[in-house]
């Protein structure tokens, strides 16, 4: 028989409330790995998508919070272009759009001369031609979700367009979209003229070569915020009110976790004070009766921390696939993400463990004997 | 050759905060390798002598010995259980959770550190006791008298040279009185251990070599320091 042994049979005495303190603990951890992943999602989602497409720095209005519903004047592309060290500039028009089915996509319009183009992996059918102006591509997930094919209609916004063909990306967020020229986008929208974005894409890849090249181009349009496409998440003020919001909750749930275990420790300890008296008299040293009790509350974190991962990414994949975000997120929680958060979870678990200890330490034997 | 006490108390009082006196200036002295049976009624201070006599509480005033000398702290006396005394209470005070076999380990944690060694020494004292065949049950599903035996067996688990015995018969009938009595004399013969009984039952003197009579807190019959130690024959 080991310490580990006392721990577990005086968990499994009260059964049920160990049960649901670790259901306590799996619910927050789960909460908690659920809101990060989805912030993470939404934020690689975002980073993919251009990554993918080979951009270098993102180009948007000065103290725009929301990308979507920021939008530019076109005519400075030519502008940004000349700046030394910039290889393409590339506009492009953003919004959410609701399908008929209730979904939401992201619609991106590109102006008929972008590289954009040529980066799509058409699966069938072809691109929009600019010169029709009702024409769409679509992605494969969008695709699936309505059943369309190439040459069938799909309405967007109020207005009718023809699906030329079917493209697949790796980033969710296109795969999940529709794409359409730039000028046919512009109407729909009722933005003719403006962009949301622009996507510059340099001459060379190297950090001191793109912070140079940006600073420049913020001496050159003090109007405008230029940032690396690597940074996008970080820069991004949605995203970081999300990712403050889910901390903020997040950490709520787990000192709520924390008061349950204390509480169930506490409960747990006053029940056996009796034993704890015998315990004392048998000559147990006070660091043993601490690490029996301490290790009862890393028992309940480390049980409640396992349920909870898997409960938070039964809740990503949910997320992921089947809620009304679906498309927008990609998976973004990493193993090493998952092993902090058991860490710290069994660190909170420790640390609410030993107010309980400590008042089991500080219990008078005799009185502890006295008490059956 | 005077032998020095293995259990002493110089002036001992124990006065708790409600007022109540349990325990005037007791002074005494326990030789190494006698049995002794501390009788009085009930409230007279028995049960706070022993705690005294094992450090689980601290005098008002005078001081505890052990072996001849003062342990510095809680701390020191906790080591002097785990490792030289063992403890037997009249309720048993068993683990509900665990077996017999474990039970009997309970002190062994955190002295004896290999797992083996610790379920080979438990085995022995069960078999000891005579009580192989339960060493899986649990205290729900053992007699009182086989629960006591379990307890005697917990209390010898660190081979201690003391045995402090809080009326070990008293949840007891008679007849498992008497073998639990015969056991524990056993034990004290056998092992040379020191006994300290305390009781109501005046049968129980006849176990011991020799009787300290309580009341209200002092010894009736305060025996010299040489009477004790001249009680190890």
């Amino acid at each position: 028989m080991h310490l580990l042994t006392l721990s577990l049979r005086n968990l499994a005495r009260r059964r049920t409330r160990s049960l649901l303190t670790a259901a306590g603990v799996a619910v927050a951890i789960g909460g908690l790995i659920g809101l990060i992943g989805t912030v993470r999602g939404l934020e690689r989602g975002w980073i993919a998508k251009l990554a993918r497409r080979d951009s270098d720095v993102l180009v948007v209005r000065k103290g725009t919070v929301e990308i979507l519903s920021a939008t530019l004047d076109e005519r400075i592309a030519p502008e940004i272009a000349r700046i030394a060290g910039v290889a393409e500039v590339s506009g492009e028009l953003l919004d959410l759009i609701d399908l008929d089915n209730g979904e939401m996509i992201i619609l991106a319009g590109w102006p008929a001369s972008s590289r954009f183009w040529n980066t799509l992996r058409i699966k069938s059918g072809r691109l929009p031609t600019a010169a029709s102006g009702q024409e769409v591509i679509i992605g494969q997930s969008t695709a699936a979700a309505l059943a369309k094919k190439p040459g069938m209609p799909i309405m967007l916004g109020g207005s009718e367009f023809r699906i030329s063909g079917i493209f697949a990306q790796r980033d969710v967020l296109a795969d999940w979209g529709v794409i359409m020229p730039l000028a046919a986008m512009q109407v729909l929208l009722e933005k003719q003229g403006r962009v949301t974005v622009f996507n510059l894409r340099l001459e060379q890849s190297g950090q001191s070569f793109v912070s140079r090249v940006i600073e420049n181009l913020r001496d050159k349009f003090p109007t405008l915020t230029f940032t690396e496409t690597s940074e996008v998440g970080d820069n991004n003020s949605v995203l970081r009110v999300l990712r403050s919001t889910a901390w903020v909750v997040s950490l709520i749930a787990l000192a709520i976790a924390v008061v349950v275990i204390i509480n169930t420790l506490m409960m747990s300890v006053v029940e056996r004070t009796p034993e704890i008296g015998v315990l004392r008299a048998v000559g147990w040293r006070s660091s043993t009766i601490f690490a029996l009790v301490a290790t009862e509350g890393m028992i309940l974190t480390a049980i409640g921390t396992v349920l909870g991962i898997g409960l938070g990414l039964a809740t990503l994949h949910w997320v992921l696939t089947m809620s009304p975000l679906r498309g927008m997120l990609e998976a973004g929680l990493s193993v090493r993400i998952i092993g902090e958060v058991f860490a710290a979870a069994l660190l909170l678990g420790s640390a609410g463990s030993l107010i309980p200890a400590w008042h089991a330490l500080k219990l008078d034997p005799i009185q502890a004997l006295r008490s059956e | 050759m005077i032998t020095t006490p293995i259990l002493a108390l110089e002036g001992v009082s124990r006065r708790y905060a409600q007022g109540v006196t349990a325990l005037q200036e007791v002074t005494l002295q326990i030789a190494p390798g006698v049995s002794v049976a501390l009788r009085g009624p009930s409230g007279c201070g028995k049960s706070t002598l022993l705690h005294m006599l094992c450090g689980l509480d601290r005098p008002s005033a005078g001081r505890a010995l052990f072996n001849g000398t003062q342990p510095a702290s809680a701390g020191a006396w906790a080591r002097i259980r785990a490792a030289r005394i063992g403890f037997v209470f009249q309720a048993f005070h068993l683990l509900p959770m665990l077996n017999a076999m474990e039970n009997v380990q309970i002190p062994m944690l955190g002295i004896e550190r290999n797992a083996r060694s610790r379920r080979r020494r438990a085995e022995t004292l069960l078999e000891r006791v005579g009580l192989a065949a339960r060493a899986c049950h649990r205290p729900g599903q053992l007699s009182g008298g086989e629960c006591q035996r379990v307890a005697i067996a917990r209390s010898l688990a660190n081979k201690p040279d003391v045995i402090l015995a809080d009326e070990p018969t008293g949840n007891l009938d008679s007849q498992t009185s008497a073998a639990i009595l015969g056991l524990l004399a056993d034990i004290h013969k056998s092992d040379g251990v020191t006994l300290v009984m305390a009781t109501h039952d005046a049968t129980i003197s006849s176990f011991a070599q020799r009787t300290i009579h309580m009341l209200d807190g002092r010894l009736l019959v305060l025996p010299s320091a040489e009477a004790v130690i001249s009680c190890t024959c």
